[in-house]
């Protein structure tokens, strides 16, 4: 089985090669890319200097259209599973067995690595907490389905969903609307527990004067999407 | 204001909305900008449905008449949206170009290896 973890990276020069490390020692069995959305610090040098793999965009396509890049990349070179893994330290390689093994034992075709299943680790501040709920229960009406980490943007798929976002995936603050799309389509959706820690360097893409705009905008995606025929990528 | 005027503004109001909603549906229309669109028509849904909101706005920024009020504040929401497309357009066009040039030094490089 051939695995992909896909890391967007925009301006994480001091982040990457950590993020590269802990996949390569933690992560056996995958291999990785690293999608630079014209990042306009040192990124491109920090990783060409490791000689990791990369792809550089030419122009911004924002967090979206890099991690589409990415399930572009796993369908052209034939992955099965793709994993997408935030360029900035967030995530822990360690979970990624644990998500391949849930996804086999239980047949599922999407797992979402979840902060608040066990609650553990960095809580995410309390603004976001109160988005995350917010979502959580406007996804559990619209599609009836228990998903405690709709933000997450620590997220395993296989190819049926992989062909899916090569298709079509959100722009801007996908991971709520894409996880609707996927339920809608009848694919199967998991959760493990995770623990994230807070961003080592660099800013969060989401600050408070942005939250509503942000609220009000994922809302209004998700109605469409649930009114959206079937995009099942078969 | 007057009712017939009120039933035509609702009627194209709703037609307007659910032709966006259509769009953005189909993946033709980007959500980004279809937002400020549904915005401009709620407020109006809003001004038609409230009654007296239309005069009060109209003492607040002191227009006599209320139908000038609307004209007043539909010339200004087409300009911020005329704005912003323009901001919208010139990123699309850099990028347009930036993309070219990438190609085209791509092209000159696949065509160097062949040689």
């Amino acid at each position: 089985m051939r695995k992909l973890i896909i890391i967007p990276a925009f301006n994480e020069e001091k982040n990457i090669a950590a993020v590269i490390k802990d996949i390569t020692t933690n992560a056996l069995g995958f291999d990785y890319v690293i999608i630079n959305d014209s990042s306009t610090d040192n990124t491109y040098q920090v990783c060409k200097f490791n000689d990791f793999n990369i792809i550089t965009l030419p122009v911004n396509l924002g967090i979206g259209g890099a991690v589409q890049t990415g399930f572009m990349y796993a369908l052209l070179n034939n992955y099965d599973l793709a994993v997408q893994f935030d360029g900035d330290g967030q995530h822990s390689a360690l979970y990624l067995n644990d998500m391949v093994q849930e996804m086999e034992d239980k047949n599922l075709d999407m797992i979402i690595g979840s902060r608040f299943i066990k609650n553990d680790g960095f809580q995410s501040s309390f603004s976001r907490r109160i988005g995350i709920v917010y979502f959580s229960l406007l996804i559990k009406i619209l599609t009836k389905k228990n998903i405690t980490d709709p933000t997450s943007g620590f997220r395993l798929i296989n190819k049926k969903i992989i062909k899916m976002f090569c298709k079509y995936y959100p722009k801007d603050y996908p991971e709520p609307e894409s996880v609707v799309s996927v339920l809608r389509n009848n694919y199967k959706v998991g959760e493990i527990p995770v623990i994230m820690s807070k961003r080592t360097e660099g800013k969060s893409s989401i600050n408070l004067i942005r939250s509503i705009y942000y609220m009000v905008k994922v809302s209004i995606a998700i109605f469409i999407d649930v009114i959206k025929k079937n995009t099942r990528g078969e | 204001m007057e009712l017939r005027l009120s039933i035509i503004i609702f009627v194209s109001g709703v037609f307007i909305i659910s032709s966006i909603i259509n769009l953005v549906r189909k993946e033709k229309l980007d959500l980004k900008y279809a937002l400020s669109w549904l915005f401009i028509i709620i407020s109006i849904f809003a001004l038609t449905i409230i009654p007296g909101s239309i005069y009060a706005i109209s003492a607040l920024i002191g227009v006599a008449t209320p139908i000038n009020a609307i004209f007043f504040l539909g010339i200004v929401f087409i300009l911020i949206i005329l704005f912003t497309l323009t901001v919208a357009l010139s990123r699309a066009s850099a990028n347009v170009s930036k993309l070219s040039q990438e190609v085209a030094l791509l092209k000159d490089k696949v065509n160097n290896n062949h040689k």
